[in-house]
C-alpha cells in the first residue's frame, strides 16, 4: 500500500512537471513564425538609453523612464504630437528627499480635473521596485511631493495606475524578485494592489506575472497586462477599491505594457513575440536583439475589449525587445531594449 | 518448439509495429510545423480594404497587364466535382485604373435611370469553348501587341488542360485558340498553375500525382509533385519530387522561375536553361503555405497569397461557405534571384476574408483573390 501511494505521488509529480515543461515551452514561443510589417510612415529615433516605460497625458505629453548606462535611470519627456518630437531630460527638484537612489521604472500620470495640476507617479528602485515617488509637474520641472516605501503590499512592483492625488493601483510582477524562477516554474505569485493614500493592500492575487496596468476613468475599469498567461485582464473597480474580474482577453503573445487612449477607445500593448529570444536580450541587451510587436485592441462602449489588430512587428533589426508603447491621435511611439524608438503615423481603421 | 516459434513471431510482429510507430511519429514530427498548430494570425492591412461586390465564388489566380488591367479566374471547383453547390467557371477583368464602378444618372421624361458606364469587375465572354473550370492563369503579349491568356482548366471528365485564348478588348471576350490536354500529354498530372514564356511555351506545376490518393500525398507528405514544360509540341518534366508545388511565375528578366513549394513552406528559385530545363538556384523559407505567386514587373518583388493555417484551409476547401481560413499576403523582395527581405502586407484570421490564394500589386493598390469565396481590393499606403 505504501509503495502504491509512493508510486501515485511520483506519477502525479512527473505529470505536473511535464505540464509545467509544456507550458514553459509554449510561453517561449519556439513554435511561432512571425513576419515583419509596420505602418507606412514610421521612422526611428535615437534614444538616450533603453526605454522602460511611458505615461502620457491625453494631449500627448509623454513621460519616459530611460535606463541609465550602468548607473541610475532618468525621466525624459516628449511632445508626441509636435511636428518634430524629441526627447528632453527633465530636471527634478528633490526638496527634502534623497534622489541618489532614484531609478525610475513604471510611470503613471494623473491630472486633477479641478485645478489642472498634473502629477507623475514613479516606481523606483531596482526592477521590479518597491518605492513610489510622486512628483508635481510644473513649468517643465518635476517637484518631488511624496515618497511611499516599506509598505508590506509592495512586493516587486512593475507598473502603476494613478487614480487620485496619492492613490493608485499597482502590479506586483513577482513575489520574490527572481524573474526566471517564477517564470520558469509557472508560479502564480503576482498580484494587483491598491494604495489608498495611507497604506496598500492586495486586491487580486494568484496572478502570473502581471505587468502593465491602466485605469479607465470613463468606465471605472482596470486593464492589466497578464504577461505570464499572454492575455489582458479587465477588472471592474468597486467603490471601496475592491476589483472583480469581468473579462479575460487572450493576446497569444508575451506583452508587457498597456497604454489606454480614452479619447479614441483604444488600448496599445507592446511586448515580445518570441520570448526565447527576448530572454537573451533581457540578460544582455548590448549583444542580443529580439523581435518587437505592438498590438492594438479596440474597446467598445461598455469598456470591454473586442478586436485585435497587429500594428507592427519588427524582427529585431530596427527595433529590439519592445516593452513600451504609447499612442495619441494616431501617432504611436514604441521603445524597448534598444537605443532606438520607433515613431509611426497609424491610420486607425475599424473595417472589421 | 511451437511455443518458441510463436515467441519469435511475436518479436517480429512487435518489431514491425515498432518500426511503423517510429515512421508515423517521425512523419508527425515533420508535419507538425506545417500544421501551424498554435499559430495566431492577427488582422492588419496596408490601408483601407473592401470586398469586391459580385464575386462570391473565388478569384483563385490573378494576372495583370502593364496597363493595369487584371484578369482573374472565378468559379473554380477543385478537385473537379467536390463542391456541394453548383458553380460556373468564369474569367473576369478588373481595371485598377477604375477600381470602383462609375455611373451616370440619366433623366428621362418618365424616370431617372442610373446607367453603369464602367462595370468593374467585368465578366468576359468565352468563345470556342462551352464551359470552364478555371484555375491558374498567365498572360502573354506578343510583339504585335496581341494579348493572350493561358488558363489551367479542369473539365468534368478528369482531363487536365491548358487553354490558350486571345483577348478581344473591344468585345470583352476570350477567343479560344489552342488546347494542351493530358489525353495527349502524359506529363500533365493534376495541374495547378502555369507561367507563359513564349507564344506557345509555358511551365506548369503538377500539384498532385494522379495515381495516389490526395490525402496520402498531403498528409503522408509523399513528394510526387513536379514542374512540367510545354515547348510548343510536347511536355516534359523539368523538376521532380516536389511536395504540392502550387503557384509558378518568372522574374521580369525571364532568368529565374519561381515555384511556390507549398508542402515545404518555401519558394524555389530555379535557373532557366536554354533547352527549357530548370536547375535549382536556391530556396526561400517563408514559413507558410504559399499559393499563387505574382511578380511585380517594376520591382521584381514576389507577391504571394498564402494559407497560414493548414487545417483551416483543408476544412475551408471541403465547405467554403461554412468554414473560414486565415489569409495572408507576403511581399518578398528579390535581387538577381536572391532573397533580400520579406514583409507581411496583409493578414486576417478569416473573419474578413478566407482562403487568400493570390495577390497582385499595381500603383498603391492591391487585389487579393481567394480559392472559393471573395475578392478583396486594398489601398496600399
Amino acid at each position: 500500500m505504501g509503495h502504491l501511494k509512493l508510486f501515485s505521488l511520483m506519477t502525479i509529480a512527473v505529470l505536473v512537471l511535464f505540464t509545467k515543461i509544456c507550458k514553459f515551452t509554449y510561453r517561449l514561443g519556439l513554435h511561432k513564425t512571425i513576419y515583419q510589417h509596420r505602418p507606412e510612415s514610421c521612422r526611428l529615433l535615437n534614444t538616450p538609453g533603453f526605454t522602460r516605460s511611458y505615461a502620457s497625458t491625453q494631449n500627448g505629453t509623454v513621460f519616459i523612464s530611460i535606463a541609465g548606462n550602468g548607473d541610475n535611470g532618468t525621466i525624459y519627456t516628449m511632445e508626441l504630437l509636435a511636428n518634430i518630437p524629441g526627447f528632453k531630460e527633465i530636471p527634478i527638484n528633490w526638496r527634502d528627499h534623497d534622489g541618489k537612489a532614484f531609478d525610475p521604472h513604471g510611470l503613471s500620470v494623473w491630472t486633477d480635473s479641478y485645478n489642472g495640476e498634473t502629477f507623475l507617479f514613479v516606481i523606483s528602485g531596482s526592477s521590479p521596485g518597491n518605492v513610489v515617488d510622486i512628483f508635481r509637474w510644473e513649468a517643465g520641472c518635476l517637484e518631488h511631493s511624496r515618497r511611499i516605501q516599506n509598505d508590506p503590499s509592495f512586493h516587486a512592483m512593475q507598473d502603476l495606475a494613478a487614480v487620485g492625488k496619492d492613490t493608485f493601483f499597482f502590479t506586483n510582477n513577482l513575489y520574490v524578485p527572481q524573474f526566471r524562477l517564477e517564470y520558469t516554474l509557472d508560479l502564480h505569485w503576482g498580484s494587483v494592489g491598491y494604495f489608498d493614500g495611507t497604506e496598500g493592500r492586495v486586491v487580486a492575487d494568484r496572478l502570473f506575472m502581471p505587468t502593465g496596468i491602466a485605469f479607465s476613468f470613463l468606465h471605472g475599469l482596470l486593464y492589466v497586462t497578464h504577461f505570464g498567461l499572454q492575455e489582458l485582464l479587465t477588472f471592474r473597480v468597486e467603490e471601496d477599491a475592491q476589483i472583480s474580474l469581468i473579462q479575460t482577453f487572450p493576446l497569444y503573445s508575451s506583452m508587457m505594457s498597456v497604454d489606454l487612449d480614452e479619447a479614441s477607445s483604444l488600448l496599445h500593448t507592446a511586448g515580445h513575440p518570441l520570448m526565447y529570444k527576448a530572454l537573451k536580450t533581457m540578460g544582455d541587451p548590448e549583444n542580443h536583439s529580439s523581435p518587437s510587436q505592438v498590438l492594438r485592441v479596440n474597446i467598445n462602449q461598455h469598456g470591454l475589449l473586442t478586436t485585435i489588430t497587429e500594428t507592427l512587428v519588427d524582427l529585431g533589426r530596427d527595433l529590439s525587445g519592445s516593452q513600451a508603447a504609447v499612442s495619441r491621435h494616431e501617432r504611436l511611439l514604441v521603445g524597448g531594449y534598444t537605443r532606438k524608438a520607433m515613431l509611426c503615423e497609424t491610420e486607425i481603421k475599424r473595417d472589421f | 518448439m511451437q511455443r518458441s516459434l510463436l515467441f519469435r513471431m511475436g518479436i517480429v510482429v512487435k518489431s514491425v509495429l515498432f518500426g511503423m510507430f517510429v515512421i508515423v511519429a517521425f512523419r508527425l514530427w515533420q508535419i507538425a510545423p506545417m500544421l501551424a498548430i498554435g499559430r495566431t494570425v492577427y488582422h492588419h492591412s496596408p490601408g483601407h480594404c473592401r470586398l469586391v461586390e459580385g464575386i462570391e465564388n473565388g478569384a483563385e489566380d490573378i494576372a495583370t497587364l502593364p496597363n493595369g488591367l487584371a484578369f482573374f479566374s472565378s468559379g473554380l471547383d477543385f478537385p473537379a466535382g467536390h463542391l456541394k453547390y453548383p458553380v460556373t467557371g468564369k474569367i473576369y477583368t478588373f481595371d485598377f485604373n477604375h477600381p470602383g464602378s462609375s455611373f451616370v444618372i440619366v433623366y428621362t421624361n418618365i424616370a431617372i435611370i442610373i446607367k453603369i458606364l464602367d462595370e468593374n469587375p467585368k465578366e468576359l465572354t468565352i468563345e470556342g469553348l462551352s464551359s470552364m473550370n478555371p484555375h491558374g492563369l498567365s498572360l502573354w503579349q506578343n510583339d504585335k501587341g496581341d494579348t493572350y491568356l493561358f488558363v489551367v482548366n479542369h473539365p468534368p471528365n478528369g482531363e487536365e488542360c491548358v487553354d490558350k485564348f486571345l483577348f478581344d478588348a473591344k468585345t470583352n471576350s476570350l477567343v479560344h485558340k489552342m488546347r494542351v490536354s493530358s489525353t495527349e500529354h502524359g506529363f500533365m498530372e493534376v495541374v495547378n498553375d502555369l507561367v507563359v514564356v513564349g507564344d506557345n511555351q509555358f511551365y506548369y506545376t503538377n500539384f498532385l500525382h494522379k495515381q495516389l490518393p490526395v490525402a496520402v500525398q498531403k498528409f503522408g507528405m509523399i513528394a510526387w509533385g513536379s514542374v512540367g514544360y510545354f515547348d510548343g509540341q510536347k511536355t516534359s518534366l523539368v523538376q521532380k519530387g516536389l511536395l504540392l508545388p502550387n503557384g509558378i511565375n518568372i522574374s521580369p528578366d525571364m532568368k529565374y522561375v519561381y515555384v511556390s513549394h507549398s508542402g515545404h513552406a518555401e519558394i524555389l528559385v530555379l535557373n532557366r536553361l536554354s533547352d527549357g530545363s530548370l536547375s535549382l538556384k536556391n530556396s526561400i523559407q517563408i514559413g507558410t503555405r504559399g499559393d499563387n505567386l505574382d511578380v511585380d514587373p517594376i520591382t521584381g518583388s514576389i507577391w504571394i497569397g498564402a494559407h497560414p493555417k493548414f487545417m483551416q484551409i483543408v476544412r475551408y476547401a471541403s465547405d467554403p461557405n461554412t468554414y473560414k481560413s486565415a489569409s495572408q499576403v507576403l511581399r518578398v523582395n528579390m535581387k538577381d534571384g536572391h532573397f533580400v527581405n520579406m514583409t507581411e502586407v496583409f493578414a486576417d484570421d478569416g473573419s474578413f476574408i478566407s482562403g487568400s490564394s493570390s495577390a497582385v500589386y499595381y500603383k498603391h493598390a492591391m487585389l487579393v483573390g481567394t480559392v472559393f469565396t471573395n475578392l478583396m481590393y486594398c489601398e496600399v499606403k
